[in-house]
């Protein structure tokens, strides 16, 4: 134990370059493992980015390759793969990484600046994505999730802190988020909340009604926030359109929007879309989960949203219900909010033995459902219906982690190593 | 005297040379094929023997080039880029003959041609190439649906025009190998007639029972309004708990 508590007392600098260099090694290790293995460990999405950035890089669209549904800019990431070392995308995914721990830690070091013990809470918050397998397995594996995660924290980096000082931090903020919804669809859930935490809303009981509706009116740093989001997210999808056409907004977004996936994954309706697959009538179940997901973010982000101390909750909450309640859930959605747990895990007041509990009740719920899509994948078992109670089990695990954590939610808690009252300061 | 001499030497190419090449010509070509490995995931191998044991023939084969065309079943599907990149054993080339969508479940896909090029080294050849079942629509009572894959169709392209001495009992109208507007007798490709050691490829993949749908459409509806209504209230209890703190801190 003593050792363990050692080794998370190092140095930022000196975890950083462990975690690079784990990184880095499973990338050398990857050659080696997909030259000698029936199953790679490469992701097959890598081949596909690759292959897009061939096309590219022959002047052609990345949209050639079959089933690439990525933004453009992903391909154009990819160039060096081509005319470097076919393993540079994904040591290029690592570099951003990197980057992600770098941000995550100044960010929480700058949310906790008045407090004592802020850099060492924030290195602590740190390794929770510099020593987690799956960002390590993710971006090693050539997984390009970690570029839209940099964006969203860069953006909460810029809105949250003063490291840039004045308007144009919302400037800058709105920028990289317009930049993270071009590259993946989720963070739009992630604006709502922000443009929320800029307001200040004074309303209770005694507020007349027009004094209500104009402190809802939005304010200088809102409309910033706004503009740049939106011109950034116009421009750069104007600029692909131009280039690639229909084929590119199909692809990157509409065929996201409809996608109706009936092979196995994850999600609560995989089992239930299978069984449906021709219906083309109105969906009651699917509507049913839609209202519930869509009512659950809107509460979540009055709820957290609306005040800067709680803000980070409710980014962290949406890309968990957005998941959660996806049609289709795979493991590599799980970094959306694995890459946004740092920004609020020193604030869950929790026994850690109850931490572990939780953890281990998540990675058993992914294992069981595993297991039975083992049995279906490659051992020809006919066990659709387990497939579907287990991930009835991963959702509500999902459900219950996520009660637990918004009930140990307290701002400013710091691992208990901030002694000040934890109670948010409202007005 | 010149047309008689002509006349004499066709006869003695009909009656001597044909008789001997129709014992070379003897298409003692065994080709085994066999599907590896369980689930949705698996390997086509192809292991043709040239007439290894006879020594009178499988010099006509040796240094050929393999065109083997194998059409698979809707069901079933293999992907032009997999077989790039994993470099599969024995492949020279592949031709898709047309584009495969690798995401289209069984009843909207299309039957997959494809040709798979080898070479023939010491009177063997060795292929495998990946591929993948396709999911199949739910039934009543669920189970299995079969996937049938045919025996392949064996083309050879010779050295030296090789094979044009010999007699093809099953000539093919149409050989896909062959340029269009390529007669048979300039075609380098020849059909050759192989005798298949393994029986027709069954593969049974599971489908959904359709019988489990009140089951799942009311059991998912139940539990997302259930954990829905579970996560909404444990907001509301924070909330309330937070402005409860609030309202004693204000008051202290």
């Amino acid at each position: 134990m003593d050792k363990l508590k050692k080794f998370i007392n190092w140095d930022f600098q000196t975890h950083l370059r462990i975690g690079a260099l784990i990184r880095f090694l499973l990338v050398i290790y990857s050659i080696y493992h997909d030259r000698h293995c029936d199953v790679p460990y490469t992701d097959i999405d890598y081949k596909v980015f690759t292959d897009a950035a061939k096309h590219v890089y022959d002047g052609n669209s990345p949209y050639k390759r079959h089933t690439y549904r990525y933004s453009p800019l992903i391909a154009y990431l990819l160039l060096p793969a081509i005319y470097i070392a076919p393993c540079a995308g994904k040591k290029l995914f690592c570099i951003f990484d990197i980057f992600v721990a770098c941000a995550l830690k100044k960010l929480v070091e700058r949310q906790l600046r008045d407090r004592k013990n802020a850099s060492k809470i924030a290195t602590y918050c740190a390794l929770f994505w510099i020593y987690n397998p799956m960002s390590i397995a993710i971006s090693s594996r050539g997984n390009a999730d970690s570029v839209p995660c940099l964006f969203v924290i860069l953006s909460i980096l810029f809105l949250q802190t003063d490291v840039v000082k004045s308007l144009v931090k919302y400037v800058l903020s709105g920028f990289f988020l317009g930049v993270s919804i071009h590259l993946r669809l989720y963070p739009l859930a992630l604006s709502f909340p922000m443009y929320l935490s800029l307001g200040e809303y004074k309303i209770n009981r005694n507020t007349p009604i027009l004094a209500g509706i104009a402190s809802l009116m939005p304010n200088k740093k809102q409309i910033i926030l706004t503009l740049s989001c939106v011109i950034t997210l116009s421009l750069l999808t104007w600029a692909m359109y131009a280039m690639y056409g229909y084929e590119f907004l199909f692809e990157t977004y509409i065929y996201h929007l409809f996608r109706k996936d009936t092979k196995h994954n994850f999600s609560v309706l995989f089992y239930y879309s299978y069984l449906t697959m021709d219906h083309l009538s109105f969906d009651v179940v699917k509507t049913i989960l839609q209202i519930f997901e869509a009512i659950i973010l809107f509460v979540i982000s009055l709820t957290f949203g609306t005040k800067p101390e709680t803000l980070p909750f409710a980014l962290f909450c949406q890309p968990v219900i957005l998941v959660t309640y996806n049609s289709v859930m795979t493991s590599q959605y799980f970094i959306w909010f694995l890459s946004l747990l740092p920004l609020v895990v020193h604030s869950f007041k929790m026994k850690p033995a109850k931490a572990l509990l939780l953890f281990t009740l998540w990675l058993s719920a992914q294992g069981a459902w595993l297991f039975y899509a083992y049995l279906l994948e490659f051992k020809n078992r006919e066990v659709f219906i387990f497939i579907w109670l287990k991930s009835i089990v991963f959702f509500c695990a999902n459900i219950f982690i996520l009660a637990q954590l918004i009930k140990s939610y307290t701002p400013g808690y710091g691992f208990g190593q901030i002694n000040e009252k934890n109670i948010v300061k409202s007005d | 005297m010149m047309a008689v001499n002509k006349a004499l030497n066709v006869l003695i190419y009909v009656f001597f040379f044909n008789s001997v090449l129709c014992k070379i010509c003897n298409f003692n070509i065994k080709v085994e094929q066999t599907l590896h490995n369980e689930g949705f995931h698996r390997n086509l191998s192809y292991y043709i023997d040239f007439a290894s044991d006879d020594d009178e023939e499988n010099w006509l084969y040796e240094n050929c080039v393999v065109g083997l065309e194998q059409t698979l079943p809707p069901g079933v599907f293999a992907s032009h880029d997999e077989i790039k990149d994993h470099g599969c054993k024995g492949l020279i080339h592949t031709i898709f003959k047309a584009p495969v969508n690798i995401e289209q479940p069984a009843k909207d896909a299309s039957p997959i041609t494809i040709q798979l090029f080898s070479k023939v080294e010491r009177s063997r050849t060795h292929i495998f190439i990946p591929v993948h079942a396709r999911y199949h629509h739910a039934s009543r009572g669920g189970g299995t649906v079969r996937n049938i894959i045919g025996p392949p169709k064996l083309n050879l392209m010779c050295p030296d025009k090789k094979l044009n001495v010999c007699d093809f009992p099953s000539d093919a109208p149409v050989n896909n190998f062959c340029a269009k507007g390529v007669s048979r007798e300039l075609c380098p490709w020849k059909e050759i007639p192989a005798i298949m050691v393994t029986d027709t490829l069954f593969w049974d993949v599971p489908i959904g029972n359709t019988d489990h749908y009140y089951l799942v459409a009311w059991g998912t509806t139940v539990v997302i309004v259930v954990g829905s209504l579970y996560l909404l209230k444990t907001i509301h209890g924070y909330k309330i708990e937070t402005e409860r703190r609030l309202r004693k801190k204000q008051k202290l």
